[in-house]
């Protein structure tokens, strides 16, 4: 299979990404302990996309809202309809930020980045230091999405997956539906 | 800008192969080749160029202005005279009736053509021209590279001026792509590559 085949084959990864996320935001209250950022916390935020992956007729259900209620949502994944954008809030020691991740390509929109610098202090600096300090906090983000995604495809990619992952979402959906 | 406030839209990309040498003289030389030029003075309607990051209407990209230790920024600036279809449909539809009024017949379809392409042309002329100012991020050792802007369009446009200044491919970092990239220890690429999509709910099974 050539590259571009197995790109668009393995596009199912990050509908996988997104919904293995919104799990381990409900269990162990979307406590994710990675190893180089110790623990960080993880919560669907006020949006939730599902929809048939498949081409033809396409059905979208969208849960959005304060104090979501995600319980279509659940049943729209019963339904196999797969989750293809969800509006993020993460949490890092005191850093926090809100972003919306699209499933098909992994590009994140919306992202509102935490202030580390006090826009009316006198010893804020110029606009590069501004610049380059927002930048900071992004590629933060970043590197924290990645080892969340890593952390992914090895529940993802190992026997870890049919043997306690899988049966666990599944147990996770079943407890919901009650 | 939206490194400064507001929120951020990313798309993030790899270097398809490392540039031969990006000094600061050589990058720079490159966007000069491709930098934003205004339309203000101009009927042209649309132009898209590289500028200062701070400074969207400097593009001399001298010493200091777009190179920050490891990483270059640059500001992809899109100017665009937008002039509404409807808009060119009533002036052209006033301009027909009096060309035909002072020729006294009928205008042939090839006369319409040139008519309404002379309305547009005169109300591209008249339009303000609004600007759209992204950012873009070259992490040179990681060759990583950012679009820091949202939409389709955007991300065609800045695609195609990035490969026409630097000659340098991009290869967006989609699921799969990521995927090789991050491989935990002991997984190999046959068990991505061999990976299926998983059905979570197996009709009420676990």
């Amino acid at each position: 299979m050539d590259l571009i085949d197995l790109m668009r084959e393995k596009s199912f990864l990050g509908q996988e990404f997104l919904t293995w996320l919104w799990y381990q935001s409900e269990i162990n209250s979307g406590l994710i302990d990675l190893n180089e950022f110790g623990p960080v916390e993880v919560w669907i935020e006020d949006r939730l996309v599902l929809e048939t992956g498949t081409t033809g007729l396409r059905e979208t259900v969208i849960c959005q809202g304060r104090n979501l209620d995600l319980a279509e949502a659940r049943t729209a994944l019963r339904e196999g309809k797969k989750v293809t954008q969800a509006r993020l809030r993460l949490k890092s020691q005191d850093h926090e930020w809100r972003l919306t991740v699209k499933a098909e390509g992994l590009e994140m929109t919306g992202v509102r980045a935490p202030k580390t610098l006090d826009p009316e202090a006198e010893e804020t600096g110029s606009e590069a230091g501004q610049v380059l300090d927002r930048l900071a906090v992004i590629r933060e983000l970043i590197m924290i999405m990645d080892a969340l995604y890593t952390r992914f495809l090895a529940a993802r990619l190992t026997e870890s997956w049919e043997q306690t992952e899988l049966p666990g979402i599944r147990r996770w959906l079943r407890s919901r539906m009650k | 800008m939206s490194l400064l406030k507001g929120t951020v839209s990313l798309t993030r990309y790899s270097l398809q192969e490392p540039p031969p040498e990006p000094t600061e003289e050589f990058i720079a030389g490159h966007l000069k080749h491709n930098a934003f030029v205004s339309i203000d003075d101009t009927p042209e309607p649309e132009s898209m160029g590289w500028v200062e990051p701070l400074n969207p209407l400097a593009a001399d990209f001298g010493p200091g202005t777009f190179y920050f230790g490891e990483m270059i920024i640059l500001g992809l600036r899109v100017d665009v005279r937008q002039v509404p279809a409807k808009l060119v449909n009533r002036y052209f539809n006033l301009a027909a009736v009096q060309a035909e009024k002072m020729s006294q017949r009928p205008l042939s379809a090839a006369q319409r053509n040139s008519l309404k392409a002379k309305v547009r042309a005169d109300l591209v002329a008249r339009i303000p021209v609004s600007t759209d100012v992204s950012e873009v991020c070259w992490f040179v050792k990681t060759g990583e590279v950012w679009l820091l802007g949202q939409g389709t369009k955007l991300r065609e446009r800045f695609e195609d001026l990035w490969r026409r200044t630097f000659g340098l491919g991009l290869i967006l970092k989609i699921p799969y792509i990521l995927a090789r990239e991050l491989l935990p220890t002991g997984v190999g690429l046959a068990q991505l590559d061999q990976a299926k999509s998983a059905a979570f709910f197996a009709g009420g099974k676990v």
